[in-house]
């Protein structure tokens, strides 16, 4: 590519995010879990719409998505059903939560599970086992944001540079704004994606078919490669099992960084008001994979699928919108990877180190700005450079291993007998055999690990939970009356 | 400021046996209270079985719809029916505890 002007484009694009990015303190002390956490728990419904929407909104949707569509077909639309999901999620679960963090002063997933089970050692564990699916998920954005810097500069910035480039910038207005930060640049992320989404799959429709509809490109593809449209797909290997046991992982992966945007609402109404409309912005995937489909028959010898879309908008769109796209799809991985490294940073001060080190708040807190360099440039950019596997395959390991602290929501959620053993054993089962069936035998009878690995959690989790201890009853009674708030009944009456 | 009432789909905890000084906590589970909760619920059980197996596999077909894969097209559906579920539930909650 001899132009300059997409490099320039998405440069800019890097330049105004974090600018706003740093602008997002203004002026308030972020040496406060509260206030880097979560934001003084202080968002609006429209910031808290964009804030979810552009952070599940990935490098995904611009690259592996429509790579997906080009190798395997509809099959990657399991990704707009289990994110419809996740809003249903975000109801039922989200007010909960935001009233949990509001009464009981948790910042984090994991100290709302050491407060339910009275265990900060449960809560370390799960800290550190979400902690794996959340720094899997920020290599995964990291990788698609090198890579994007990589094309848009035609190969004069190399990925080990990009890769340090990306997070140099996030590192930047993290530390400095915190939850902050985040929601004010994913607001700005979230509505670039979607003008760039449609105005690039539009054109990329024209330039194709002459029109501005999607059924020239489908009507060519039921014609030619009908194995495009159904299940398994055209790689035969998307069967109704690995859909189905997808999306149910990916579903009951209460992912930490969520679990905060929920606490950084300014009341449990918002999340909920939030929530409602949520599934419309995934209307962002369809334009994208469509110009996956497109590229079957138009970039058939193509060897790398993720590739497809700047492929395209290379060979056919004008230069404006080749840097557009680069700066959309920048703005789609930083928009997820950065909730992810700060999660992962408070929730480790938080609920590993405070506890370990008996450490005060104040020091938490700064320890919690701290910690994402080493986590940046220790753990994400020596992976992310690495660039191991697909990346579809990487966010599944990630979810899959989310997936398996599923037990600490059922016993705060729905079962007040849930123990702190029987979650334990539950998680600790269910990891060992998502790490079997992820690296050893993958996904056997085409079913997701995670799911295998649940299929042992949960009745570990019941079976252990039976037959030790239960956790103090006003503990229980302080979580349940949030969680079932109409009170305790015995066979159809009211006993308190 | 949202109260102690606030909650996503009313709920209670069913107790369904007893157990000495105390209840059995082992058979105690948080179920809807109200006919509308249980609307509610089904709906959003009904929606997370719309988008699995067997379900998917009655619209696997290769057949477009408004130009769209048939697949696409209920992906679509199942979203837009997560929404209006959820508009419907907020009514319902909002109702319930007056705010």
């Amino acid at each position: 590519m001899s132009s300059a002007w997409p490099l320039v484009i998405t440069l800019l694009y890097v330049a105004t995010a974090m600018l706003i990015g740093l602008r997002a303190q203004a002026g308030r002390s972020m040496n406060n879990l509260e206030e880097w956490g979560v934001a003084g728990r202080s968002m609006g419904p429209v910031t808290l719409y964009l804030l979810i929407a552009a952070g599940s909104v990935s490098a995904y949707t611009f690259m592996g998505a429509p790579g997906w569509a080009y190798s395997k077909g509809v099959a990657v639309f399991y990704v707009a059903v289990y994110l419809a999901y996740l809003a249903l999620v975000a109801w039922y679960f989200g007010p909960k939560v935001w009233q949990f963090g509001e009464q009981f002063g948790h910042v984090t997933q994991a100290s709302a599970i050491a407060d339910r089970y009275q265990s900060p050692a449960l809560g370390a564990l799960s800290a550190l086992v979400m902690a794996v699916g959340s720094v899997a998920y920020a290599v995964l954005q990291t990788i698609g944001s090198a890579y994007i810097l990589f094309v848009m500069s035609g190969g004069q910035i190399p990925v080990w540079l990009g890769v340090l480039l990306v997070l140099a910038c996030i590192a930047v207005y993290l530390y400095a704004s915190g939850q902050r930060a985040i929601g004010r640049t994913n607001a700005f992320q979230g509505v670039l994606m979607l003008v760039v989404a449609w105005a690039v799959g539009l054109w990329a429709i024209h330039s194709a078919t002459g029109g501005l509809s999607f059924a020239g490109v489908f009507e060519r593809i039921t014609a030619e490669n009908p194995e495009f449209l159904t299940l398994p797909g055209a790689g035969g290997d998307m069967s109704f099992s690995f859909w189905t046991t997808s999306i149910i992982v990916s579903m009951f992966s209460f992912m930490p960084p969520v679990w905060t945007q929920w606490m950084s609402a300014s009341s449990a109404r918002t999340i909920r008001r939030s929530a409602t409309w949520l599934p419309t912005y995934y209307v962002v995937i369809l334009p994208m994979v469509v110009v996956g489909f497109i590229g079957i028959f138009s970039l058939p010898e193509l060897a790398r699928a993720d590739t497809v879309v700047l492929e395209y908008a290379m060979q056919h769109l004008p230069v404006v919108l080749v840097g557009l796209l680069g700066a959309g799809t920048l703005a789609a991985s930083m928009s997820s990877s950065e909730p992810f490294i700060h999660s992962v940073s408070l929730s480790v001060s938080k609920d590993v180190l405070q506890p370990l080190f008996k450490l005060s708040e104040g020091t938490t807190a700064k320890l919690a700005r701290l910690l994402i360099l080493p986590i940046m440039f220790l753990v994400i950019a020596p992976l992310a450079i690495a660039e191991p596997g697909s990346l579809v395959m990487i966010l599944l390991v990630g979810l899959g291993f989310a997936s398996q602290v599923l037990p600490a929501f059922i016993g705060m959620f729905f079962w007040p007998r849930a123990s702190r053993l029987g979650v334990m054993a539950g998680i600790l089962g269910g990891f060992v055999v998502t790490v079997a069936f992820t690296t050893l035998w993958r996904h056997p009878l085409g079913i997701h690990a995670g799911f295998w690995g649940l299929m042992v959690n949960l009745p570990l989790f019941v079976l252990v939970s039976l037959v030790t201890p239960a956790t103090r009853e006003e503990v229980v009674e302080r979580f349940f009356c949030i969680s079932a708030p109409r009170g305790l009944t015995r066979l159809g009456k009211r006993v308190s | 400021m949202a109260t102690r009432r606030d909650t996503a789909m009313t709920a209670v905890v069913v107790l369904t046996s007893f157990h000495h000084d105390g209840y059995d906590m082992r058979r105690i589970f948080v179920l809807p209270t109200s006919w509308a909760g249980w609307g509610l619920f089904i709906a959003f059980v009904a929606l997370v079985l719309a988008g699995i197996w067997p379900v998917i596999g009655w619209v696997n077909r290769a057949t477009l719809v408004m130009g769209l894969p048939l697949l696409v097209v209920w992906s679509y559906v199942i979203m837009f029916a997560c929404v209006a579920v959820m508009l419907v539930g907020n009514r319902i909650v909002e109702r319930d505890d007056h705010e």
